[in-house]
Parts: structure tokens; sequence; C-alpha cells
């Protein structure tokens, strides 16, 4: 039994943390995927022996920190932990089994000590292409979106399972780039348990399940001592989206009882046909806009979620039902900014105006000499403003991607990009101003069509803002000079036509 | 002899070597801000002096550190400076990356661009990914941006193209243009001085050059002419980031490489003391006021990266300053230091750092009016330091202050305990430092417990032995030279120059030409750079395998062809990340070659310590150890023993300006040059550990 005094707590929490970040940067330098090395698409987390979350990787994600613990849980349920042993990585890309969507890889390993499971380590990435449709928003069911893996045993006992690796690679348009996707989750996770292991092994007395107890205590007394500063109450706030067949809205209620409170999506538009329902990215985008506003320096884990309630309607875009198409998650993204939008009153120095989110996304798919080629490159819209702060201009929020580099798109796919600047005055006005968004220009130098999928967001629904704040700019999406008819569609890119695109600006914070 | 300055932020370090006896003479400055060289020029007086030689026994190049560059970019003390860009990506600079470095604060900050968006110029022009010219250079542009450019008062000119690391030819046009119109302005082309894809951090970097490089060419003047005054007039040298020593000429053009300067003459001190010592594998662990600082040097050679972040605006957080990609000493700064403050935190956790009490007030023992509880305080408290001996009983401590420090900020956690809080510290802190060498020597393929720890500055003997047992590591050196390792580094240290070069080869297209083509200029490049015939060049390239985003630096020969190349790079690869794809696709990404200068290096001859009588003899205090809980512990001044002397601790040993913990079971022995070796006892525990002097 340890003494879990306030340097002890310290230590081994520090420890935990130092294994999620060094399985993440296993897994961004041996992925193929660019908008994982590129980007960094990617979460790392350990959780318990039961799937709870204990930490994650800082730079995560963080709709996959949200997402993880309940893709774990259901893994253990679907095989019984019976039937888990030493030298296994469950693997899926299962949306129903909490994952967040079809290019998104969840792969986790059990540690185990005295012949049970002490812990889980866990890796998420998108990976470079799961077939279908993959990325984009067009499908209508789940079905058309590509290939889905239900959790499996990737690695059975040390042995790489060679059929599902086999049936994999033949249903996606980048079978080595896959599988080296695949092999970089596991190569993070087998790190993962050797830390682990070294860790319990090293000390005698370290019990992961007594320590993840601690972790959860404190951080759910710091998440409720904050949740007691709000005012009992309801709160509720809207937001207007695209959408994709019509516009959508975002209807949330946050109903504070002392030191609990409940999230509820009620009022949210219905799913839609194509695939911008989000399942799994409410709960993770929920967690994590909550944790912004209540505990920002409390790190996330199981305890920070204890307080806090989440219902969503069923057959919402937020619940949609299991056969709907749930690729291009986007509405999830907004989510951060509702509930900001829903506590500006009792919390005014914390919550933001809504980013020109999410970021935008162009994939490019052909083949040349080499053979195929897919990549996915992502454009950040402008940041929302806060109390006492302008926005940042391009700044990925509330998700966390990078840009890829110019030279590095130039060199992996045919394109030439001809700009790539800020859209100055795009932030909108306040007394603080949204961050602006940015526009980029490129052009097809490819002999052949190329195979373009967009996914973008704000072109017809501004970015609101917050406290007498202004609306940022709306964004554009042009191809040679002319609107695109489906700005979440799919397009073939003849030699020479050009693509525009501006990403919208964040809203403005206090009258001007 | 010859003679080596460090400019830091408060002292100016002098060395003077007399290199047929090998006795040395040190000097300390403050550092004089107003005009750097008067502390310089001050110093070596004193050290002549002191020597009773004059400037005419100095027959060698004055080889200097100094902290100005970085000073100017941290600061924001640099020219005025406009940037060139390719039409469309003026704003590269202002976009960045598009993340954030803290996911859960919506008020982060980031660095301000180092050249404001009127000061940013397009030009039509334009390469594509393979180098080719896919629009030429609009003259009557550039023509129109130079005239803008001398109206603007600018002092210093960067210029960063798209696909420059391929072919330089345009950023070249644009500086001759530039030579012909405005002479006096300096250019910096990123094609020279940094042929590296990813526009971004070439853009900063050759921005951040530019930036510093008036003001670095009017520091080096200043010295020159200082040196010049004392009649010293070989070629003055400068240490670079990378550990090599280059002339000013170079510095002039590419202050940059000089960012790092004063870690990097430490580093290559370690490393010389190391190879002294017949070690090949040392982790240099330094610990001053704020922070501890970490280097692996492997064979008598500091490891090199690739990149650095300048200017962080949270120090300890990464992504929140500016890349530099620039060869750099790889140094790990821990924000944990003798200064840094203990406090709990929201969550009722015992955190460490990364706030400092710096020197004023200081840590609360110092009693200059501090008051809360530090690392120094906890070192205090359990009796690991002095309080009559501190700095050589320059200083005498306020126990009481460091015990009242724990009381009232953490006692409430501790059972108002001041041990048990002050112990906690001690916990946290050394359990930070091990766990951040133990991540930074995994992530480069090394097992840290294969490793020496050779422990140096004011606080890293007092936690040594202890961060070395939590790694697992058996052998922790602290030198008697540990004073002086940057200046030792100074006059060890060979001229050299890293150049590289981004050119993606697949291995499946390499012919005979391939190592020639990517070599030959690069090779020029160099001892151009170097101002001499290069005595030796060495070869590594950035690997990858086709597909994946980061590279891996994998040492090469001249000669090697793709078969070599792509065991090497495989080899390292399963070492790093412990797995090894049957995957064979693998292509060059970065071609890098170092040349060597001719250099004499000195040898120093350290001579046994004079013979002191010893009056510690039978002193002993009371210290807490988490194996024995406070025990009375033999106490040991280090300088005054005699080699051979060997203890079993608990002990200490006292330097001058640090002291060694000797951990209950480690045994401690003083070597022939009064290095003190401390074996570590890493089974021990309360029953192993012993009480009794070995030896004496």
């Amino acid at each position: 039994m340890t003494n879990w005094d306030a340097a002890t707590l310290q230590i081994v929490w520090q420890r935990l943390i130092s294994v999620a970040d060094e399985m993440a940067a296993v897994l961004l330098r041996t992925a193929f995927s660019s908008v994982v090395r590129e980007s960094n698409d990617l979460a790392c987390a350990v959780l318990t022996a039961d799937g709870d979350l204990l930490v994650e990787y800082g730079r995560s994600v963080p709709v996959f920190t949200g997402t993880v613990a309940g893709t774990v849980r259901n893994m253990i349920t679907e095989f019984g932990v019976e039937n888990i042993g030493p030298g296994d990585v469950i693997a899926t890309n299962d949306p129903w089994f909490g994952n967040t969507h079809l290019p998104d890889f969840t792969a986790a390993t059990p540690v185990f000590r005295d012949g049970a499971v002490v812990a889980w380590v866990a890796s998420i990435c998108h990976v470079s292409d799961i077939g279908g449709t993959s990325e984009g928003a067009f499908a209508q069911d789940i079905y058309e979106e590509g290939f889905c893996l239900p959790p499996v045993k990737l690695v059975d006992a040390g042995a790489p399972n060679a059929l599902v690796r086999k049936i994999l690679a033949r249903n996606v348009r980048v079978p080595d780039q896959v599988l080296g996707d695949i092999d970089a989750l596991i190569a993070a996770n087998s790190l993962g348990v050797r830390r682990i292991t070294a860790m319990i092994a090293g000390d005698d007395g370290l019990d992961i399940s007594e320590a993840a107890a601690q972790i959860a205590r404190v951080t759910e007394k710091a998440m409720r001592d904050s949740i007691r500063q709000i005012p009992d109450g309801s709160y509720t706030a809207q937001v207007e989206l695209d959408g994709f067949e019509e516009p959508k809205q975002i209807t949330v209620t946050i109903e504070v009882t002392g030191d609990e409170l409940v999230v509820d999506y009620e009022g949210t538009s219905s799913q839609s046909t194509y695939g911008i329902n989000s399942g799994s990215p409410t709960m993770g985008y929920t967690r994590y806009g909550m944790a912004c506003l209540l505990a920002p320096d409390v790190p996330n884990n199981e305890g920070a979620l204890r307080p806090i309630t989440i219902r969503v309607p069923k057959g919402s875009l937020l619940n949609p039902s299991h056969t709907a198409a749930v690729s291009a998650n986007f509405p999830a993204h907004a989510i951060p900014a509702v509930l900001s939008r829903a506590l500006l009153g009792p919390l005014p120095s914390r919550v933001a105006a809504a980013a020109g989110t999410p970021f935008w996304v162009v994939g490019v798919r052909g083949s040349n000499e080499k053979g195929p080629f897919a990549s996915l490159l992502c454009f950040n819209g402008g940041q929302g403003a806060s109390e006492g702060q302008n926005g940042y201009a391009t700044l990925s929020t509330p998700s966390n991607v990078s840009n890829t580099p110019i030279e590095v798109v130039e060199n992996q796919v045919p394109l030439l990009v001809g700009s790539k600047r800020i859209v100055r005055g795009s932030g909108g006005a306040g007394q603080w101003s949204g961050g602006e968004g940015q526009e980029i220009e490129m052009t097809s130098i490819h002999e052949d069509p190329l195979d373009i999928i967009f996914l973008t967001e704000r072109i017809a629904h501004a970015a609101p803002g917050l406290a007498g704040g202004g609306d940022g700019a709306t964004g554009i999406l042009r191809v040679d000079g002319v609107d695109v008819e489906h700005p979440k569609g799919r397009l073939t890119l003849a030699s020479g036509s050009s693509i525009l695109l501006r990403t919208p600006g964040g809203g403005g914070y206090g009258a001007a | 002899m010859r003679v080596s300055f460090d400019i830091g932020g408060t002292f100016t370090d002098l060395v003077l070597l007399d290199e047929q006896t090998g006795r040395a003479w040190l000097g300390k400055c403050l550092t004089t801000y107003d005009d750097f060289s008067r502390a310089i020029e001050q110093g070596i007086l004193e050290v002549l002096t002191a020597a009773e030689a004059n400037t005419t026994s100095i027959d060698k190049g004055v080889v200097g550190a100094t902290t100005l560059v970085t000073n100017a970019l941290i600061e924001r003390r640099g020219a005025t400076t406009a940037l060139i860009t390719t039409k469309g990506f003026g704003d590269t600079l202002e976009i960045g990356r598009e993340w954030r470095y803290d996911l859960y604060d919506p008020q982060l900050k980031l660095p301000d661009p180092l050249v404001p968006p009127e000061l940013r110029f397009e030009l039509t022009e334009r390469l594509l990914a393979d180098g080719s010219e896919h629009l030429p250079v609009d003259l009557d542009e550039l023509g129109r941006i130079v005239d803008r450019i001398a109206e603007l008062s600018v002092e210093s000119v960067a210029v960063c193209l798209l696909h420059s690391y391929m072919n330089p030819a345009h950023e070249e046009e644009v500086a001759r243009v530039f030579a012909d119109r405005l002479g006096d302005i300096p250019v910096t082309l990123s094609g020279h001085l940094v042929p590296v894809i990813r526009e971004y951090e070439r853009t900063v970097t050759t921005v951040a050059n530019a930036y510093v490089r008036p003001v670095a060419g009017e520091h080096f003047h200043d010295i020159e002419v200082a040196l010049e005054n004392l009649g010293l007039t070989e070629p003055l040298m400068l240490m670079q980031s990378n550990g090599g020593v280059i002339t000013t000429g170079t510095a002039r053009r590419y202050p940059l490489r000089l960012l790092e300067s004063g870690p990097a003459a430490g580093a290559i001190g370690a490393a010389y003391v190391g190879k002294d010592l017949g070690l090949d594998r040392l982790i240099a662990f330094d610990m001053g006021g704020t922070t501890a600082k970490v280097c692996i040097i492997e064979n008598g050679e500091p490891r090199v990266a690739s990149s650095f972040e300048v200017g962080r605006v949270h120090r300890l957080k990464p992504g929140s300053g500016l890349p530099v990609t620039m060869p750099v000493v790889d140094m790990l700064e821990i924000g944990a230091g003798g200064g840094s403050i203990a406090a709990l935190d929201a969550l009722g956790l015992l955190k460490v750092g990364p706030h400092s009490a710096g020197s004023r007030p200081g840590p609360a023992g110092y009693g200059n009016g501090g008051t809360q509880p530090t690392v120094t305080d906890a070192d205090i408290v359990l009796g690991y330091l002095d309080p009559d001996y501190f700095l050589g009983g320059r200083m005498t401590l306020d126990v009481d202050a460091s015990r009242r420090a724990m009381l009232e900020h953490l006692g409430s956690a501790f059972g108002d305990d001041p041990i048990a809080a002050a112990a906690g510290i001690v916990r946290v802190v050394d359990e930070h430092m091990a766990l951040a060498m133990q991540v930074h020597a995994t992530e480069r393929g090394h097992d840290p417990r294969s490793f020496t720890m050779l422990a140096f500055g004011g606080a890293a003997p007092v936690h040594a032995a202890r961060v070395a047992r939590t790694l697992g590591l058996s052998h922790v050196v602290i030198p008697s030279a540990a004073g002086v390792l940057s200046a030792t580094g100074l006059l060890v240290a060979p001229p050299m120059v890293e150049v590289s070069r981004t050119r993606l080869t697949e291995l499946a297209v390499w012919t005979d030409q391939t190592p020639a083509s990517a070599y030959g200029p690069l090779r020029l490049q160099a001892e151009e750079e170097l101002g001499e015939t290069a005595d030796r060049f060495e070869y590594a390239v950035d690997m990858r395998f086709v597909g994946q985003g980061f590279e891996i630096e994998v040492a090469v020969l001249a000669d090697d062809g793709p078969a070599e190349y792509l065991v090497k790079f495989a080899t390292q690869y399963e070492r790093i990340y412990g797995t090894r794809p049957d995957y064979t696709r693998a292509e060059v990404v970065t071609w890098r070659v170092r040349a060597y200068g001719t250099f004499d290096q000195p040898s120093l001859v350290r001579t046994s310590p004079p013979a002191v009588a010893d009056d510690s003899v039978g002193r002993s205090r009371m210290i807490w150890f988490p194996e024995t809980g406070l025990v009375r512990a033999p106490v040991f001044r280090m300088l005054e023993q005699q080699p051979g002397t060997s203890v079993v601790g608990p002990a200490i040993f006292q330097l001058p300006e640090s002291t060694a913990v000797i951990g209950p079971g480690d045994l401690a022995e003083l070597d022939e040059s009064g290095n003190l070796h401390i074996a570590i006892n890493l089974r021990s525990s309360a029953q192993t550990a012993t009480n009794e002097r070995v030896s004496a």
C-alpha cells in the first residue's frame, strides 16, 4: 500500500503522463499517414484495467481522448476479459465501438502483471486511407464510407494476424502506408507496455488501480469545486451550421445543480442523410469543451467526467442511428463554442467566441508512375476572441491539427500552390477581434484528372461573435473562379484547374 | 599560451592555459553590457597578471563563446529586418504551423513574428518541388522592392523562396541585385544558410539570422578591437552551437550558428573530461539555479540535433517558441534548479518549478527575504548543504528560515513535518529529472543504464546520486574541473563547420553519381565557411522509410553504397523504435557534411591537488535519506582528500562551489586527478546501508 502523499501522487502521475508522451513520439515518427506525421492527428493514452482514462498525451487531438475510454471498454466487453492475453493487440475503426469515424484506428494493448490485466495502453491515429469515400462527407451510410473492422486481435499472443492484415490491405487504396500506420500504432503501444511493466516491476508497492483511484479522486474534486462556482440554473445556447442538404443547428442546455451538471443537446437538428453526423465525437468534444471552461489546468481523466452527465437525443445530428454516415463528423467541432456561449454569463473570462472551425480538408487522390497517392491537406480558420485577447489567425481550434508545409505538399501531390495568405480583416470585429482565416490557391499540374474531396463549414453560416462581438467572415470555396456546388463533396480536378479556398474567421468578443 | 573567454549573462569567464605545463589560470569579471569587450580586456589582463605573463606569451588565437546572439533574439534587440518571399507566401512567417502548444488554454500566447507585415515583400518567381524553374525572377518587381526597402531604413534582409533548398539560384539572383543596389545591407539567403525542406521553419531560421546579423557583427568587431588593443593579433575564433569553432568572417555571415555558444562549450568540455577518464558514454548533468541541463555524449562527442527552439513564450512548453533549423548540441533543458519553488497546486499535488526564486530573493535559507520553499531549502533542511560552509564558507545559510518555508507553504500536506515536506520536494525534483533524462535518452535509442553521469554546476552533485539510482545508472563522476568545463571546451574544440542540404533520394534510384553530387557541393561550401582546406570530412544522412515524415540521422562513410545506407538506417531505426519493418523502400532526405579544420589539440594535464591538511577529520552532521531517515554522516572536503580515498555512504563531500551527497551504500572514491567517482549501490535499501569509513 503506497502512502499517497502530495509528492508520491505527483511522481506517479508524471510517470504515467510521460508514458503517453513517449508512445506518441513513436507513433508520430513511425507513421506513414501525412495527416498523422505533419498534422499530428493522433492520440495516446494509458487506461485502467477497466478501460477508464488515466492519462493522455498532452498534444492529443481532443476528440480522441474523449472517446478512447469508450472504445477500450467496448473492446473488453466484446472479447471478455478472460479471452484477452499478454501480447494481444486489439484494434478497430468501428464508430459504433466508440471510435470516431472509419479513417481513425484505435489499437489497445493490455498490460499484464501476474496473469491479470492491470492497465491498458491505447493509440489512435488517422490512417492514410480506408477505402470507400474515406473522409468524404457525401456517403449516405456507413457501408459506403469504407472498410469497417470491428474489434479484432490484430496481434494475437505476439503473432501478427496475417488474415486481417491481408483483408485490410485489399480494401484500401494505399495498402503499404495503411499497414505502416497500423504498425506504428502497435509499436507505440508496445513501448507503453514496456514502460508500465517497468514501473510496476520497479516499485513493488505501486498498484495502478490504486493510483488511478487517487488521480480520479483529486481530479473529480477539482472539477466539482469548479462547477460549484457556477450559480445553479439552466444555461442555453445555439449555434448554426451549414450542414449538408440543409442548415443544421446545435442547441445545448447546461443544467447546473450544486457540484454537478447535465449537458443536454435537446433541440439539436435531426441527423443528416450524409456523413456529417457525429457519434462518439459528441462525447469527446463535450468533455473537452467543459474541461477548458471548468478546469483547464487539470489533466483529463475519468475523474473529470464523473460530475458531468451528457444527454444527446437519439436520431439527432449528434447521436445518429448506427447505419448513418459519420465520416465528416465536423459539426461536433462546434460544441466547445456552443458550450462557451451558454456559459458566458457565469464565466465571462473563461469563454471564447466561436472559431472559424472546423479545419478545412482537401483530400487529393490519384496515381502516377510510382503508384497510387492519397493525401489530406488541412487548413485552419481563425481562433475565436476572448476577454482580453484577440484571436490568432489560422490557429487550429478546437481540434489541433497542423498544416502540411507547402514544400511537403508539392513533393507529395501534383499541385502547385499559388498562395497561402492571411485574409486581413476576416476576424469578427469587437473589443477583442476574432482571428483571421487564410486564403489558399492551388492548381493541378497532374496530367491526369485528380480525385478531390472537400470538407468545409461556415460558408453560409459565420462563426458567431460573443458578448456583443461581431461574426467572423464566412469561408469561400471555388474551382476555376466558380463557387463549388457541393462544398462537402467530391469532384474531378482537370489538369490546369485551380482551387481557391478561404477559411472562415473567428468571432469577436465584446462590443467594439 | 592560449586564452579563452565565455561571455555569460552574469559573468565573463576567462582561462589562460600554458600548454607546456597544462597549468591554467582562471578569471571572472562581471559581464559589461554597455560594451562586452571591456570585461574581456580587463579579464585577460587579470589572468596574465596572475600568471606573471604578458600578451606576447599568447601565441595562439583567442577562442570565445558569447551569449549575445541568443540575448539579441530573446530580448528582441536585433536589426530592422525585411523578408522577401515567393509571391503568395508573405504570411508564412505569421501563419506558422497552425497548432496550439497548450490544448486547454484558450488564451495561449504565441511569439510575435520577427518581421512585421509591412516589412514582408512578395516576389514573383517560382521553382517547382524538383528545383526546376516555373517562373523566372521578375526583375522589375524586384527593383521596386529594393527601392522600397531603401526607403524604409532596413538594416538587414532575409530571403526565403519556395524550394530554394533544391536550388538557390533565384535567391542568389536576389542577392546580386541587392549587392549592386544596396551593397551595405547584409542579405541572408535561406538556400545557403539552411537548405532544408519545410518553408516555415526555414523562413524563421533565415529571418532570425538576418535579425541578429548587424548587432552580432558589431559585437565581434568590438571584441577584435579590444584584442588588438592588447596586442593580440591572431584571428579570433568563436564557438558555434554545434561544438566546433569558426572564424569571425563566417560568424558575421551566419551569427545564428552561435545561438548556443556557451552551452556547446560546456558540452565539449564535459566530453573532453569524459574522454580523459576513458568513459565513452556520458550523461552530462548540469543543475544550476533555475534549470537543469542534460547532454548525451557518446565516444567523446556530444550529440548534435538538427533543430532547436528559441525564445519560448513558455520556457518548458515545446512549440511556444521560434523553431530554428540549425545543428546544435542536443541539450535537454529541465525546469528544475536549486531556486525552483515548490508549491501545492489546485489538486493538492506537490509541484516543483518552473517558477524560480532566482538569485534575488533566492531560497528562503539564503536569508535575503525569500519565503517560499525551494529545492535548495529542501537540501538545507535534509542536511545536504552545510549552513556554515556554503560556497566554501562564503555564505551562511539560515536553516530555520528554510524550515519555516516548508511548514508555512507545505506543512498541511506533510503532517506539519518540515523534513517530510523537504523529502517530498527532493523526491519530486529528482524523479522529474530522472524521468526527463530517461525519455531524452530512449528517444535517441540509448539505455541510460549503460551511461556514466558527469555531474557539475551548483546543485547537480547534491542530486546526482539519487537521480542516477532512479535511472538505474551505476556510475557518477563529480569532476574536479567542474567550474571550468566551458573554458576547457573552448580550448579543446576544433574548427568545424556542418552543412546540410535536402535532396530527396530513394535508395532504389541510386547511381554511382549520387553521393558525389550530394556531397561535392556541400564539401565546397563547408571549406569556404571554414576558411581553409579541411583536414577531414565526416558524412551523415537523415533517412526514413518512403512515406514517413520523420527522419533519423545515420552516420555513413564516403564510399558507402545504397546497401550500407539501408543497413545502417534499419539498425538505427530498430535501436530507437524497437521494431524493424520489413518494408525496404527507404530514402535519404537530408545530406550532411562536417568539415574539420587543422587543429593542434592542447592536452590539459592536471596536476594532483596540492596536499592540504585535512581539518575536516571527525566532522559529521545529521542528514536524511529515504532508506535510513535521519542518520549521522561524515563530512569531507573533497579538495583536501588524498587520491584513493574511498568512503561508503551515507557521506558528504564538500566542494568549493557545491556538495556531493553520497547515498546509503554508495561507494565514493577519489581518483588521481581529484575526480570523485560514486558507485551507486543499486540494490540499496535500509538493510544494506552502512556508515563506516572504509579507508582514508
